[in-house]
C-alpha cells in the first residue's frame, strides 16, 4: 500500500514539473508569457517557411536562409518553437552584407538570429493581399552593419511552379539629432522581394 | 492617423500627463529585456511581445495600445467625427456583458470630452 502511495506522489511530482505546452497558434495563453511553458509548433504551421531561398534580378542579389529551432526565451523564461534566418546582400558583384554565418553560432535564446519569428498570421490580418485562410509570418530584421530594424513580412507563393517567398522590408524611420552626422542608412533597399527556394 | 484592418481610417491623439512616469516606464521595460545586449535585437523582442499582445485581441488597436501604455502616465483621446473638433476619452474597463467571451471580458470605453 505504502508503495502505491509513493509511486502516485511521484507521479504526481512528475506531472507538476511538467512544462505547460501551449501552441503557437494559442495568442491568448501566448499573451501570458508563461514561465516555465513550451509554446510549442504543434501543427508545424512553421515548417513550411524552412529553407534557403534566393532572389537574383542580375544586379542585385538576396539570399535568406530560414531554419526552425527550439529556443529558451531569456526575458521570459520559456521555451519556444521559432523561425530564425539570417542573409546576405550582393549588388554588382560586391558583398554588401552577409550575417549568413551566425546560422553556426549557438544561441540557447535563438531569437538573437537577425531574423526570428513565431507570429503566423492567418488571411488578411497585416497583409490586405493574402487569401482568407493563407499563413504568413510576421518578423523583425536587424541590419547587422547599420544601426537600422525593419518589419519582415513573409508569404509562401508558387512562382513557375517553383516554391518561393514572397517577402515585404520596411526599414524602421530612425531619429538623430540635427547637428550629428547622418546615421548610416540600411545596408540594402526595403520593399517587396521573391525569393525561390533553392 | 490609423488604419484599421477593416480599412477603417481614425485620428487618435495621445496625452502626456505624466512625464517622469512615462519616463520611468519606458526605461523599465528596457531594463526588463537587458538580457538581450544587442540594443536593435532588444527593440525587436520588445515589438515581437506587443504583436503577441496585439493578435491576442484579434487586432483591437485601441484596447491593445491601452493594454501596453495605460499605466504609463499618457491618455489616449479618439477623434470623433472628420473635423476633429469632437473627441472622446478611451480608457479600459470591466465588460458589464455578463455572457461576455473570455477574450472580451475586458472593453474600450469612449467618454466624450465636449
Amino acid at each position: 500500500m505504502k508503495n502505491i502511495i509513493k509511486t502516485i506522489l511521484l507521479l504526481f511530482v512528475i506531472n507538476s514539473c511538467k512544462a505547460q505546452t501551449f501552441n503557437i497558434m494559442d495568442y491568448q495563453n501566448r499573451a501570458l508569457f508563461i514561465n516555465g511553458a513550451y509554446y510549442q509548433d504543434i501543427n508545424s504551421v512553421l515548417n513550411p517557411f524552412e529553407g534557403t531561398y534566393i532572389y537574383n534580378n542580375g544586379n542585385v542579389s538576396l539570399k535568406f536562409v530560414l531554419q526552425k529551432k527550439i529556443s529558451l526565451s531569456s526575458v521570459h523564461n520559456y521555451s519556444e518553437d521559432l523561425i530564425v534566418g539570417e542573409y546576405q546582400y550582393i549588388e554588382n558583384g560586391v558583398e554588401i552584407i552577409n550575417t549568413l554565418p551566425r546560422l553556426n553560432q549557438s544561441f540557447s535564446d535563438e531569437s538573437n538570429h537577425y531574423i526570428s519569428s513565431n507570429l503566423v498570421l492567418i488571411g488578411t490580418n497585416l497583409c490586405p493581399d493574402c487569401s482568407p485562410n493563407e499563413l504568413h509570418l510576421k518578423s523583425g530584421l536587424v541590419d547587422g552593419q547599420s544601426n537600422n530594424t525593419a518589419e519582415l513580412s513573409i508569404r509562401k507563393v508558387v512562382v513557375n511552379g517553383i516554391e518561393a517567398i514572397k517577402i515585404l522590408i520596411v526599414w524602421r524611420s530612425t531619429l538623430h539629432n540635427f547637428l550629428a552626422p547622418v546615421p548610416p542608412h540600411p545596408s540594402f533597399p526595403g520593399g517587396e522581394y521573391v525569393l525561390l527556394k533553392q | 492617423m490609423v488604419k484599421q484592418n477593416n480599412g477603417t481610417i481614425n485620428v487618435y491623439n495621445v496625452l502626456i500627463n505624466d512625464i517622469t512616469l512615462l519616463s520611468n516606464a519606458i526605461n523599465a521595460k528596457w531594463a526588463s529585456y537587458s538580457s538581450i545586449v544587442d540594443e536593435k535585437l532588444r527593440i525587436e523582442a520588445i515589438h515581437n511581445d506587443q504583436s503577441i499582445i496585439y493578435n491576442a485581441s484579434n487586432g483591437d488597436l485601441e484596447k491593445t495600445f491601452l493594454q501596453l501604455f495605460s499605466s504609463y502616465g499618457i491618455d489616449l483621446y479618439k477623434a470623433t467625427d472628420n473635423t476633429l473638433q469632437n473627441w472622446s476619452k478611451l480608457d479600459l474597463t470591466n465588460n458589464p456583458d455578463p455572457n461576455a467571451t473570455p477574450n472580451n471580458t475586458i472593453i474600450v470605453q469612449p467618454t466624450p470630452c465636449n
